[in-house]
């Protein structure tokens, strides 16, 4: 018996519905998918998995992102109806080993990100880390410590895939940094009168904001486990001080003070 | 895992971006902030020179230049301008520790001294250059040998070099 179907068939050529019934689901090669390795078609409601005769039936469920049945010749139908797909934790590497490296170990900073997948496309996300440093320059030194985190979205560049959790990451983040910190030895600039002078900064704090911009990857490795990594431009909100403040020379999560900035994370993470 | 990324960028987007980023992380890599201070951090006043030249009939022809001048800091054992040749302005540094400042300019073996009333604002530049000292100032007067009078023209002294005062003298033949 022929059972009516809405099915959104992705092809080659750009996304149509049809009403098709599922006869012509598992005998019509012209309506298979034919891009990628695969050969599924999303649905967008199935009315009932009972719906679909039984005898074509090979194995029904639930997948990732709604309900799903594997007909007896392969076709796979998938609903994607589930907005919540699932949420990773992921432990940044990169810019830990990076800034401690060509910092000589002056920066130790700790980075963890946490997203969650909607519809397969959308990637809310909330970053966060705590740095500890030592840096100098030009005889003066910049001692502190302090914390992070970073909110944004990402967009899922990729085709949608109700199996895969693989995806291609554009997005933005607003960032905030806060520290205490302690610059000593900062050169006063006055040297027909005083030489040499210095002077120093203790006990100072600072909240710095900044806005970036992101691009990367996340990928799913072997079950759970997921790895990724992501270029950032950063540019620097906070640019002023108070006339008789000082500014830090290095802001946790931004780096280096400067009006922009470079970024690079690798992530190891895992999948709930 | 970087084989899989591999693919889905190649796929996706073609080895010319793989290729970008792997430039990108070297780049961040050996990217490390300048160190070096690369900015002017000279925060000078400007005196300028307004002379007139009174001829025997009584008429002034004006000259804006000192055929040569000494400038040295009141309290300061070194020489800012050593008799300098043809100098129409000279450049002289505030003192950032009190708010009184006073240059003894000679001319022709005749000293006089202007002082320099101001204030100090420190403003910080970034770690590799240290602070600067703005100043603005209040009032100028001279002691008045060879100087008839000094003006203020303009208050603010910063990085940017500027007449912040003028001298006047009226010489006669």
């Amino acid at each position: 018996m022929a059972v009516m179907l809405s099915v959104s068939i992705r092809a080659q050529e750009a996304d149509s519905t049809a009403v098709v019934t599922v006869s012509e689901v598992v005998t019509g090669d012209s309506i298979y998918m034919e891009a990628m390795d695969t050969t599924w078609l999303r649905a967008e409601t199935i009315e009932t998995p009972e719906s679909v005769p039984q005898d074509t039936i090979e194995e029904k469920g639930t997948k990732l992102s709604g309900q799903y049945a594997r007909l007896k010749d392969g076709t796979r139908i998938y609903s994607d109806t589930v907005i919540y797909q699932g949420m990773n934790l992921k432990l940044d590497l990169a810019n830990t080993i990076l800034e401690a490296a060509t910092s000589k170990g002056k920066i130790l900073s700790f980075e963890m990100a946490w997203n969650i997948r909607l519809k397969q496309r959308f990637y809310p996300t909330l970053e966060g880390g705590y740095v500890k440093m030592e840096t100098s320059a030009e005889g003066g030194l910049h001692t502190g410590e302090g914390g992070f985190f970073r909110v944004g979205l990402d967009i899922n560049g990729l085709k949608k895939h109700p199996e895969r959790l693989n995806a291609l990451l554009v997005g933005i983040r607003v960032g905030t940094g806060l520290q205490n910190y302690d610059l000593t030895g900062v050169a006063m600039n006055s040297p027909y009168w005083n030489g040499e002078k210095k002077m120093d900064f203790m006990n100072q704090f600072r909240a710095d904001c900044w806005g970036e911009v992101v691009a990367g990857c996340q990928v799913q490795v072997w079950e759970g486990l997921q790895m990724g990594w992501f270029v950032r431009l950063k540019i620097l909100f906070t640019r002023k001080v108070s006339d008789d403040g000082v500014m830090p020379y290095y802001i946790p999560g931004f780096g280096y003070r400067d009006e922009t900035n470079w970024g690079f994370n690798y992530y190891i993470g895992y999948k709930f | 895992m970087l084989g899989l990324c591999k693919d889905y960028v190649r796929t996706m987007l073609g080895r010319r971006l793989y290729i970008v980023i792997v430039g990108l992380v070297v780049l961040f890599a050996s990217c490390q902030p300048d160190e070096k201070c690369r900015q002017s951090l000279d925060v000078v006043a400007g005196i300028a020179l307004k002379g007139t030249a009174v001829d025997s009939l009584g008429e002034g022809t004006a000259f804006t230049s000192w055929d040569s001048i000494t400038v040295q800091g009141v309290g300061n054992d070194s020489v800012l301008y050593d008799n300098k040749k043809a100098v129409s302005r000279v450049l002289v540094p505030l003192r950032i520790d009190t708010n009184v400042t006073a240059f003894t300019l000679t001319w022709h073996g005749v000293d006089d001294v202007v002082y320099i009333k101001h204030d100090n604002e420190r403003r910080f530049v970034s770690m590799a250059c240290g602070c600067v000292i703005y100043h603005t100032i209040e009032s100028v007067w001279c002691k008045g040998t060879w100087i008839d009078s000094v003006k203020l023209v303009n208050s603010a002294v910063e990085t940017v070099e500027q007449d912040n005062m003028q001298v006047y003298v009226t010489i006669g033949n």
